[in-house]
């Protein structure tokens, strides 16, 4: 059985169609591109996934739950979790805090005393050790996406959802979070990253699933689906990559 | 956990000494308007601490607790004053009749998602509006008026009024405050930080924000109900104008933003300066320039020491503390007057050196002790 499966979901906003009958797997250990122009409903995906918002209509099986109609919160008890495009953090804590905070709550429930260990230790996968005591404010973009990452896995996820974590990295920040997207996967996570940097997704990925307009329009192997008709009409106007 | 365990010995050594001032009062002949200063002191740290559990830890931002006072002292005004009940019977109920009346706020505006922070806002001020109008039309609650609670008897074992109301506001504040540390330190505390920093990420980290908000406002309509239902005593007439008046929201905002809401022991050191200072002014006979005194103290305050100025005395606590006790010898050996005063000018000063800035507080220590890295890693942080 899947990890997570979509069928028929759903999303207006006002008389917007933003997702209409998207259908869509993912198979547990998988690293899946979501991809598709402006517009075409990848963001808005990743906020029903993810609880933010709600579907219309549809189902979403989980490992055999269904999340259409679960709180945030709810969903995340179960194990998925997301970083945002634009890096928020908690902004009155430090990043130790951050981390903690995510580790009280997320898939089970912990202690604060049991938090503070276990924020060192995701703040030490990801890198950013030598600035646990720093507030927010002070870190530099790419460290403030990964405080996004350690904070999704600090909430120890089975699926995480990575809505664009390198838009506006330059290349070498870029391999350095490619390094870590991998390394996250080589723990048993299995990943959906929403990306507009094609070369990473078509490196990074098993799967690409390609959205227009609200539906699924291709799912295949990386070479394949960058190859196909309607995905080079729609998503990249007629010109190859 | 060891810090807590500390802490918690902490609070129960302040309250016993706390609890052994009456005796020595009694026994010393101190003037009786001491207890009722420390008391109202009391009331006032109950309240802002209270607001601040709501407000200080998860950001919404409340003019209610006007609301939770006023229907805790109506509460034991209408059972202990006009039922006859007797008022320890009644005290609890005017902390669980503002309980209620703030969850079924609670259910209100925090399952509609659209009430964000000025909504939110607006709504609670108009709770208080409303309890006033139903107080002030059914004769049974005031009926326009009043009630008395001069009559009511209190337990023997209480001792005297004066006595009495220092030992009911002290149990309580000391409730209350401890309650505002054990969330402070746990993990309901740091959802609603999490909630006040940004409610939307910190759902979709597992806080379930709306129990956690409803358990905060709970908490805050509690302990706010509780203590007006003691102060309706001191009260004695207790009337709709005065008790759902905008005083009591008004200076728990002040005292709270004052001594800084992201920390439990902001609002208690807001609340003894600003009592203090209101206190001395009453009674140096300056009561109209109260408002102005205290509007310009405020803005300099908030737009100087942002984060309140609990934060800036901690990082600076041998000053502080050396300050005090300063002031404190030396308007013993040069003045005579009461202790109260004494008290206000060590609060002054304290308050004067708080309002140093960071930069030149540095350049000054820097003089002092050649160490300067350290002054940043005095910040509360989540270490082992």
């Amino acid at each position: 059985m899947s990890l997570l499966e979509c069928q028929g979901v759903r999303k207006s906003f006002g008389g917007v169609r933003a997702l209409s009958d998207v259908m869509m797997s993912i198979e547990e250990g998988e690293i899946v591109g979501l991809v598709g122009p402006n517009g075409s409903g990848k963001s808005t995906l990743i906020n029903v996934l993810s609880g933010f918002f709600p579907a219309d209509s549809g189902r979403v099986d989980f490992v055999g739950v269904d999340l259409l109609g679960q709180e945030a919160h709810e969903i995340a008890a179960h194990g998925i979790a997301r970083t945002f495009q634009i890096p928020r953090p908690f902004a009155t804590m430090t990043a130790r805090e951050n981390v903690a905070v995510s580790y009280m709550f997320g898939r089970e429930k912990h202690s604060l005393a049991q938090a503070r260990v276990a924020a060192d230790e995701w703040l030490d996968f990801t890198g950013l050790a030598s600035i646990a005591e720093s507030n927010v404010d002070q870190l530099n973009l790419q460290q403030l996406k990964f405080l996004e990452l350690a904070r999704a896995l600090a909430t120890e996820p089975q699926l995480i959802l990575l809505d664009e974590v390198l838009a506006g990295l330059n290349p070498a920040e870029i391999e350095g979070s490619v390094e870590m997207i991998r390394k996250i996967h080589d723990r048993g996570i299995t990943i959906v990253i929403v990306e507009h940097v094609m070369r990473v997704v078509m490196s990074l990925s098993h799967r690409i699933v390609v959205l227009d307009q609200g539906r699924v329009i291709a799912d295949g192997q990386p070479d394949t689906v960058m190859n196909d008709e309607a995905v080079i009409s729609a998503y990249l106007g007629g010109k190859r990559i | 956990m060891k810090s807590r365990r500390r802490a918690l010995t902490g609070f129960a050594v302040a309250f016993l000494i706390l609890l052994a001032v009456p005796h020595l009062a009694e026994r010393m002949d101190w003037p009786g308007f001491y207890l009722t200063f420390m008391f109202t002191a009391f009331f006032w740290i109950t309240q802002s601490s209270s607001w601040n559990m709501l407000t200080g830890y998860s950001g919404y931002f409340s003019f209610g607790q006007g609301a939770w006072f006023g229907v805790g002292v109506y509460t034991t005004a209408v059972l202990a004053g006009k039922q006859g009940w007797s008022f320890l019977a009644a005290l609890p109920l005017a902390g669980f009749t503002a309980l209620i009346v703030g969850l079924l706020l609670g259910l209100v505006v925090f399952r509609l998602r659209s009430l964000g922070g000025e909504i939110f806002a607006l709504t609670t001020l108009a709770v208080a509006f409303v309890l006033a109008a139903i107080a002030r039309i059914f004769a049974a609650i005031d009926g326009g008026r009043g009630a008395f609670m001069t009559s009511v008897p209190l337990p023997e074992f209480l001792g005297e009024f004066r006595p009495a109301m220092y030992r009911m506001t002290l149990v309580i504040m000391m409730l209350t405050l401890v309650t505002a540390y054990l969330i402070y330190e746990s993990r309901l505390g740091w959802g609603l930080f999490a909630i006040r920093d940004d409610e939307q990420v910190a759902r979709g980290l597992g806080v379930p924000t709306f129990r956690y908000k409803m358990a905060a406002l709970g908490a805050n309509a509690f302990f706010g109900g509780l203590m007006g239902g003691v102060w309706a005593l001191q009260i004695g007439f207790v009337t709709v104008e005065d008790v759902f008046s905008i005083r009591v929201p008004l200076f728990v905002i002040l005292m709270s933003v004052l001594g800084g809401t992201r920390h439990w022991m902001g609002p208690v050191v807001g609340s003894l300066i600003i009592f203090t200072i209101v206190d001395r002014f009453n009674s140096a006979g300056f009561e109209n320039f109260n408002q102005v005194f205290i509007g310009s103290l405020l803005i300099l305050l908030v737009l100087a020491v942002r984060e309140g100025i609990y934060l800036r005395i901690r990082e600076r606590w041998v000053a502080t503390a050396s300050l005090f006790g300063l002031i404190i010898a030396a308007s013993v050996i040069f003045n005579s007057s009461s202790m109260v005063w004494k008290f206000l000018w060590a609060l002054l000063g304290i308050l004067l050196m708080a309002l140093i800035p960071d930069r030149a507080w540095q350049k000054l220590a820097l003089r002092r002790r050649p160490t300067p890295s350290e002054s940043r890693e005095d910040r509360e942080t989540v270490d082992a």
